[in-house]
This record gives C-alpha cells, sequence and structure tokens, in this order.
C-alpha cells in the first residue's frame, strides 16, 4: 500500500494537516514517518496520501526528508536516554526512613523481584520497584 | 426575601436539610451546556465546561484537545475536513 517515500498528509493527531514522507514500512503494519510531523510510527489509516513520492531512502533523517520536500528543517531537542525516569513515589529506591520501616515486609518481595532486573538496565529497579510498592498498601487494605 | 439577583434562571435551586432539621433554599450557579460538532451536532469530547471565571484558571491543554479544530468540530468530521484540504491541494 504505502511505499517508501510516499508523500502524505496526516489527519489525526496533534500532528493532523501536515505533510509527511513515509521512512519505513514496519511488519506489524505501521509505517515509520518523519517531515513536517513528529518522527514516528503511524497507522496508515491516520494518512492520507497525495499521490507524490520522493526518492528518499529507508530510515532517512529528519534533515534529509525535509530537503527532498523542500522545507526548513525544524529544530528539534535531543532524546537523552540516559535520563531520570518520573516520578519516584514513596520509593525503596530513594529510601525514605519512615516509608521504608512500614514496608519492610512488602519491600523484601519487591527488592527480590527487584534484584535480578538491577544488573542488565540500571534504570528499570527504579521504575519498577515504585509502582509495585505503591500497589501493596491498597492490596494489604482490601 | 430572596435577593433579586437570585431570580436569575442562570441560578438553579434546591432544598438542603441543615444540620438544625429546617429546610433552606439555596442557590448555584449552573453550568454551561457541552459544545457540540458545529457540522454533525454531537458532543465534543475532552472539552472542558464551566463558566469563565473557571476556564480562565485552567491550562489551554486543559480546556480543549490537542488537534486542529478542537473546540469546534467533533473527531470524525476534522478528519473529513482535513481530507478535503489535502485533495484540493493536489488538484
Amino acid at each position: 500500500m504505502f511505499k517508501v517515500g510516499d508523500v502524505c498528509v496526516k489527519i489525526a493527531g496533534r500532528d493532523a494537516g501536515k505533510t509527511c514522507v513515509v521512512v519505513d514500512t514496519l511488519e506489524s503494519g505501521l509505517v515509520l514517518v518523519e517531515g513536517a510531523t513528529r518522527r514516528r510510527k503511524c497507522n496508515t489509516r491516520h494518512l492520507e496520501p497525495t499521490g507524490k513520492s520522493l526518492d528518499v531512502k529507508k530510515g532517512a533523517s529528519h534533515e534529509a526528508v525535509m530537503k527532498a520536500l523542500g522545507l526548513e528543517p525544524v529544530q528539534r531537542k535531543p532524546k537523552k536516554a540516559g535520563e531520570k525516569p518520573r516520578v519516584q513515589r514513596k520509593a525503596t529506591a530513594s529510601g525514605a526512613p519512615g516509608t521504608q520501616e512500614r514496608k519492610a515486609p512488602k519491600k523484601g518481595a519487591a527488592g527480590k523481584a527487584a534484584k535480578p532486573k538491577a544488573e542488565p538496565a540500571g534504570e528499570k529497579p527504579a521504575k519498577a520497584a515504585p509502582k509495585k510498592a505503591a500497589k501493596r498498601p491498597a492490596d494489604a487494605q482490601e | 426575601m430572596v435577593s433579586g439577583r437570585f431570580k436569575s434562571r442562570t441560578y438553579a435551586r434546591s432544598q438542603v436539610r441543615t444540620p438544625g432539621g429546617g429546610n433552606v433554599l439555596r442557590h448555584t450557579l449552573r453550568k454551561p451546556k457541552k459544545a457540540h460538532c458545529a457540522s454533525c451536532g454531537n458532543v465534543l469530547a475532552g472539552v472542558a465546561r464551566g463558566r469563565p471565571a473557571q476556564l480562565k484558571k485552567l491550562s489551554k491543554t486543559q480546556r480543549v484537545p490537542t488537534r486542529p479544530y478542537a473546540g469546534t468540530l467533533c473527531s470524525p468530521c476534522s478528519r473529513k475536513k482535513l481530507i478535503e484540504k489535502a485533495r484540493q491541494q493536489q488538484a
């Protein structure tokens, strides 16, 4: 249906009405899109093809696509992979003394679950442990 | 006597039972009705309702969806319009 290089207009989402170019087709049936829109996976139902096609490589960069479209590239903040994850709740990771005492029996289970995960990815236990710790008091009340 | 400003129909009246056991009439401002799509008339999702003073307290993203034609057209109607626009530009 959609080939690499097809020029489309997005009809849904906050990028709706903007021109973009198909840059890759994925196995799931989704399509990777780049241009005046954000670089993202998109359902073909949310794209309206214009019938035009550009000569663009698979997985092309933002600058290459904008040049082909004849538009100026947009300044984008680079995504930092190692940045701190979101809100740390009454966290086992940060270790507030009052909360640790309350959650000591449950923390053991969360700690055990967190430990095997600790080595492959440093960020994940920080995300996974607070979620588990936050759920436990609700279960205890019920 | 009820003060004149409460006679307006923008106020709703309700009977309230007080702790002392008496009944008292209370006047509350009505909320404005939900926003509707300009073309099909369906209720618009994600559009905040409230009097001007209440809406002013909200941020723009809290009032309305982040989408073209957000507060005016429903999502199916806005898609139709965008498709029309895209096809006009082709021709």
